[in-house]
């Protein structure tokens, strides 16, 4: 998956689980302030992107997130993480 | 009112319907049925959550939900209420369900054993949870009351409202949203009570299958839906020129203390709750021009409760007219007794009693007025609505006319 559709997919999974149109989930776009994450929020992500990506984000590493552009960086690195187990 | 029933869904359709002995039953549709004896049941066709709800609600919520919400937003428009007017701390709202969240629970139950436990859904608990109804309704709305479920099987929706009932006696509100809901046409739902052998075999005639009272009965018939009622303070409501169906006027619930499913097969415990509720309400038998039966289409509980009407009501039970709506609507458990309070609250504004259909064949031993086929007009005054649950959970309704 490359960094275009994993940013895709990332924006798919906010805009459907913060309750927004994709349109509204930019790259520069703030989790909390801009896009009304809260905690039951960041689980159901998190749930999300485990189901959907096939990855296991750390509550720690989510927690530091704050921006779109943030969380797409994080799930690169889960994912390189995950095609250098695999090497 | 608001109703959502496989026979209409919103007041006017369902009163149609049951007016025209219109039945909602019909073979299975949601899931693979043909691996049950039974096949049939009473779905909610043609509704679409999102045509009345919001999508953030939909998708974090189970299909009780949905009936329950989209129930109370037809009761809350069609009572005109202001809701942003009232002390919101005296509004509250009481659910029956017997099943809670099923279908959800089924899936993940399913998704947990195919991907494993650690995959589960963190929304589970919420969607689950009986209570995510009566709490739904209260976010929606902003009721800071009274709240919470009521789960006691195939009476629950009538003990909410007699809980509602008595909150507000207990000057507790000045009003309650209060109704039933389920969801049960799930795979392992229907299975289990397939397998318990209480489900209607008759295949090939699903409208024809729920016949309560009538000797072909065999079962009663599995249905989904929800009801809800705006029961408020009388004099809250004539403050505010509410349009008032009727008067809930006594209600009481006991047990038999007899047996996980099976009826007392005198009817004495359920005899002995209708007369309660009678003396609840400040009635005589003979008070009393309609009963709107639990009348579920089983061979146990149509014999006992026609033998509990019987036992409290001497020569008059045959004087008075007895009729089951769950002939046209099937069983919708939890649901079951607000839908017939509806109806109940309908057949008295509308002076008229909605018939018993599939009545064919008299059994011997059951032989009072059934109102069969078809309903009849008749001025209503006092009317009672019998919900018996598994568990020997009997209760009974006592609505009255209100003429202002």
């Amino acid at each position: 998956m490359d960094k275009k559709e994993i940013e895709r997919k990332v924006r798919e999974i906010l805009a459907d689980r913060l309750d927004t149109t994709i349109d509204k989930v930019l790259p520069s776009s703030r989790l909390i302030d801009d896009l009304g994450m809260d905690s039951m929020k960041a689980i159901e992500v998190m749930f999300e992107l485990k189901d959907i990506l096939l990855i296991d984000v750390a509550d720690n590493d989510f927690m530091k997130v704050k921006t779109v552009a943030d969380v797409v960086k994080l799930i690169e690195f889960y994912i390189g993480e995950h095609n250098n187990d695999q090497c | 009112m608001g109703v959502v029933s496989p026979n209409g869904i919103g007041i006017y359709n369902f009163w149609q319907a049951n007016k025209e002995g219109k039945s909602g039953i019909d073979k299975i549709t949601r899931f693979d049925a043909s691996i049950f004896s039974s096949q049939i049941a009473g779905e909610v066709k043609n509704f679409n959550p999102l045509d009345f709800i919001t999508n953030d609600i939909v998708k974090r919520t189970d299909r009780f939900v949905h009936f329950g919400l989209v129930c109370a937003k037809e009761a809350v428009l069609d009572s005109k209420i202001d809701i942003s007017k009232e002390n919101n701390r005296r509004m509250g709202v009481i659910v029956g369900s017997g099943l809670g969240g099923g279908m959800f629970h089924e899936e993940q139950i399913l998704a947990g054993y195919e991907k494993g436990v650690h995959r589960l859904n963190p929304l589970s608990v919420a969607k689950i949870s009986p209570n995510a109804v009566s709490a739904y309704i209260a976010m929606y709305y902003n009721l800071q009351g009274i709240n919470f479920v009521i789960s006691t099987a195939c009476s629950s929706g009538a003990n909410a409202i007699g809980q509602a009932f008595r909150a507000i006696q207990d000057n507790k509100a000045d009003m309650v949203i209060a109704g039933g809901v389920e969801a049960p046409l799930t795979q392992f739902n229907f299975g289990a009570y397939a397998a318990m052998k209480v489900l209607s075999k008759r295949n090939d005639t699903p409208k024809e299958a729920s016949s309560p009272f009538d000797k072909r009965r065999d079962g009663f018939v599995m249905s989904e839906g929800g009801a809800m009622l705006i029961l408020e303070e009388l004099e809250h409501a004539k403050q505010r020129n509410a349009n008032i169906y009727a008067e809930l006027i006594g209600y009481a619930c006991n047990c038999g203390a007899n047996h996980m499913v099976m009826p007392k097969e005198d009817g004495s415990d359920a005899a002995a709750t209708m007369e309660e509720t009678l003396e609840d309400a400040g009635l005589k038998v003979n008070q009393v021009n309609y009963i709107n039966a639990h009348g579920t289409s089983t061979l146990h509980n149509d014999k006992a409760e026609t033998l509990a009407i019987k036992q409290l009501f001497g020569d008059y039970a045959y004087k008075v007219p007895v009729s089951s709506t769950k002939s046209m609507v099937g069983h919708a458990i939890g649901a079951a007794g607000a839908i017939e309070a509806v109806a109940c609250a309908l057949a008295i504004k509308n002076s008229f009693i909605p018939p018993t259909i599939n009545y064919g064949y008299q059994d011997p031993e059951l032989d009072l007025d059934y109102v069969a086929n078809h309903g009849r007009e008749q001025k209503l005054t006092n009317v009672l609505s019998n919900s018996f649950g598994f568990g020997s959970n009997n209760v009974c309704l006592a609505f009255g006319r209100y003429d202002g």
